[in-house]
């Protein structure tokens, strides 16, 4: 397999020896230095030791909550987190990306599935913030800092919410972003539990950007999660 | 009487009511005796005061007889038997007509007494087996032990008016003090009851209680089980008939019965839950036996080819690789599907994260999910512009739409279009999912979201019959409905409605629209 065009170190914290060889072996394959943690207390210590640019954590470990590892991180360090979930655990990734997980892979997972985001993880990261002032996807160009929106050339008329919310879910590409996530951004924190105004904006964003609102190819729908912008 | 009386307590001011009307009654006959004596010799005249005598006893029962046959013979002997207006009881035949007319009354008042009594006797038993009928009727209607205890009190206290309390038994063995349902309830010696339950013996408390009331516990006994202990507080002014006790004993009989009968009912309803269970546990293994070794033998099979193909150096694993990744996300699909059935089926039913949610989207994402096995199958949407927002489990009812357009997948030949239709009513929101395959058996359409079961059993598509009835739990769970059946031009069609609730305004202000600056 080719190498990355920039090789990572990554850490795997979990206690499945079974996932966690198929996690080096396809990381390393691809040219990543891979160091594996199998509780959340040695995973804790080897972010401070290690310090990998990639965090890849389980959610259910035995000696702890992922979400708790996800505050601590937090707290001090800024470096991409993927989580790993079962599907008892519908709920828990949500919180692990509130709490600041970059994205999750829902167990079982692929080779493709895991290499698909860590890369979309790790670009967005030696991206940094995006300077780009024109985003473009399919027909649609958006120039940000004009505040245009045209399509197939013809202008689309955006009210102020829904230029808020396309630029926000623009900023963060190929990152699920959760329902108060969105809402916090948008609209602000007092309307984090408003989970309606997402879904009526979301409609128009669709209806004015996507060739067929009811099977959309860029703003996706992570059901019971949040969206996430896909220009590919 | 000797007896007491069932119905009515002891009245002092009733008795003497004869006494009175004897005195009168001797008066009025030596009055009309007294004109007729010229026309009369003494043997005429006398009947005249036997007939007094046994009109009292006949009307008023012994004592007054005994009291007018007394009264008779003295004015008899006073007024008419020479040496008139004076006592003579010198001659034989002044003591022989005292002495006849005494026991003529006597007698007659005995039999009057004894036929009263017996009428009495009559109607008591009759009332009693009337009360024993109607509670014998109320407690076979009775389908909670509630009931046998409001009924089996409030009977005893209305028949044999004595306050009653009734202590059912639990399945350890243990007397329960059930809520009274009477008004100043008897307050009973639980550890006495218990004693009584254990032994199945009757037990009489003296005065052991704090009121200073004896009370008769009683064993429930409905061979071979005692069923609780009915405690009942006998009068203590009115000592207890025969009558009485066998009331009371068949009354327990009859309340041991009914408390047999609901432990039976409840035996019988536990069964049918266990036979029930039993049998999908049954069917869960025969589907597991089959649905899971299938793949499993073809994943043990793959693996020991790829190794083969491996050693001998032959470029042919990819396809062995293929066949291990297809079982294995078949074996993955299933346990999922296993998974969802276990936790809607988790005690305290499902917990629903419902949030307002847009049909559309869910539809969307479920379509993305099944793009694989959708590619075949031309789709026709009919979403309408302006659906409203529902409020449900997301997760959930993507579920409901992923199983239900996968089954149309799997279930139709590749090329016929599968179909989503929605549209909101007034109260309610309702989703068709269709196709245009060869539509489902007529005649158990409903059975289908019964667990474990499939359209056509012996089919050889692989599943466990576990997504129907998985969509069938989500939507019921969100007060909707689901329903199958074929289409007029063919084809199968799911129909699930939710209820439409109103949607909480919005109450941001926001510009029609952006000026490009």
């Amino acid at each position: 397999m080719a190498a990355a065009e920039t090789a990572l170190t990554v850490l795997i914290v979990e206690d499945e020896q079974a996932i966690r060889r198929f996690v080096r072996a396809t990381l390393e394959g691809e040219g990543h230095r891979v160091h594996e943690a199998d509780t959340l207390r040695q995973g804790l210590l080897d972010t401070g030791t290690r310090k990998p640019d990639l965090v890849v954590l389980d959610l259910g470990l035995p000696d702890g909550d992922g979400v708790d590892f996800i505050r601590d991180l937090r707290a001090w360090s800024g470096i991409p987190i993927l989580v790993l979930s079962a599907r008892v655990e519908e709920y828990d990734k949500v919180e692990a990306l509130d709490a600041g997980a970059d994205d999750y892979l829902v167990k079982p997972f692929g080779v493709t599935e895991l290499l698909a985001r860590v890369r979309a993880v790790c670009r967005r990261y030696a991206r940094g913030p995006s300077g780009a002032t024109v985003v473009t996807f399919g027909e649609t160009d958006v120039d940000l800092q004009r505040r245009q929106v045209t399509r197939a050339g013809q202008p689309v008329h955006l009210t102020a919410i829904e230029f808020r919310l396309l630029a926000t879910l623009l900023s963060q590409s190929d990152k699920v972003l959760t329902h108060r996530q969105l809402l916090r951004a948008v609209w602000g924190p007092a309307y984090v539990e408003r989970s309606h105004y997402l879904r009526i904006y979301m409609g128009h964003l669709r209806q004015k950007l996507e060739a067929d609102p009811a099977r959309p190819r860029y703003f996706l729908t992570e059901t019971g999660i949040g969206y996430r912008f896909c220009p590919a | 009487m000797a007896r007491a009386e069932l119905r009515e307590p002891f009245n002092p001011l009733r008795l003497p009511q004869g006494y009175p009307v004897a005195l009168l009654v001797s008066l009025g006959v030596t009055l009309l005796a007294i004109p007729l004596l010229p026309y009369f010799d003494h043997a005429n005249t006398i009947m005249l005061f036997l007939l007094a005598v046994v009109g009292v006893a006949a009307r008023y029962g012994r004592g007054p007889a005994i009291l007018v046959a007394v009264l008779n013979g003295l004015s008899f002997n006073f007024v008419f038997v020479p040496p008139r207006f004076a006592f003579a009881f010198d001659t034989l035949q002044a003591i022989l007509t005292f002495i006849v007319m005494l026991i003529v009354g006597l007698i007659v008042g005995q039999l009057t007494a004894r036929f009263r009594y017996q009428a009495h006797i009559a109607r008591a038993r009759e009332e009693r087996a009337c009360h024993l009928y109607e509670m014998a009727r109320e407690l076979s209607g009775a389908v909670a032990v509630e009931h046998v205890i409001e009924i089996s009190e409030r009977w005893v206290e209305t028949s044999l008016r004595i306050k009653a309390r009734l202590l059912p038994s639990d399945d350890r063995d243990c007397l329960l003090q059930a809520i009274p349902t009477r008004p100043e309830p008897l307050s009973v010696d639980l550890a006495i009851a218990q004693q009584c339950f254990d032994r199945n013996a009757p037990i009489d408390s003296s005065g052991g209680n704090l009121s200073g009331l004896a009370l008769w516990y009683l064993p429930l006994e409905a061979p071979p089980h005692t069923r609780g202990v009915l405690v009942v507080a006998p009068d203590p002014r009115r000592p207890s008939s025969l009558g009485q006790r066998q009331l009371l004993d068949t009354f327990t009989a009859l309340i041991a019965i009914a408390l047999e009968r609901l432990h039976f009912a409840a035996v019988a309803r536990h069964t049918l839950v266990k036979m029930e269970a039993e049998r999908e546990r049954n069917s869960l293994l025969a589907g597991l036996s089959h649905d899971l070794r299938t793949p499993m033998a073809a994943l043990i099979g793959s693996t020991e080819a790829l190794a083969l193909e491996l050693a001998a150096g032959q470029p042919s694993y990819r396809d062995s690789l293929t066949a291990i990744r297809e079982q294995t996300m078949r074996m993955a699909l299933l346990v999922d599907n296993l998974l969802d059935m276990a936790k809607l089926q988790a005690a305290g039913g499902v917990r629903l994260r419902k949030d307002w949610q847009s049909l559309e989207e869910l539809v969307g994402s479920a379509l993305r999910m099944l793009e694989q096995p959708l590619r075949d199958h031309p789709l026709q949407l009919a979403l309408g512009l302006e659906l409203p927002l529902v409020n449900c489990d997301a997760v959930l009812i993507e579920r409901v739409l992923v199983n239900l357009l996968q089954n149309a997948a799997k279930y139709t030949p590749p090329g016929t279009v599968i179909g989503v239709a929605a549209r909101a009513e007034t109260d309610r929101f309702t989703v068709d999912v269709w196709d245009e395959g060869p539509g489902l058996p007529v005649d158990h359409q409903e059975d289908l979201f019964e667990k474990f079961t499939r359209g056509h059993p012996e089919s050889a598509m692989p599943g466990l019959g576990l997504g129907l009835s998985i969509c069938r739990a989500i939507i019921e769970a969100h007060a909707g409905a689901i329903s199958a059946g074929n289409r007029p031009g063919g084809g199968a069609r799911f129909t699930f409605t939710l209820p439409l609730e109103t949607l909480p305004p919005l109450e941001m202000d926001d510009e029609p629209d952006l000026e490009p600056t």
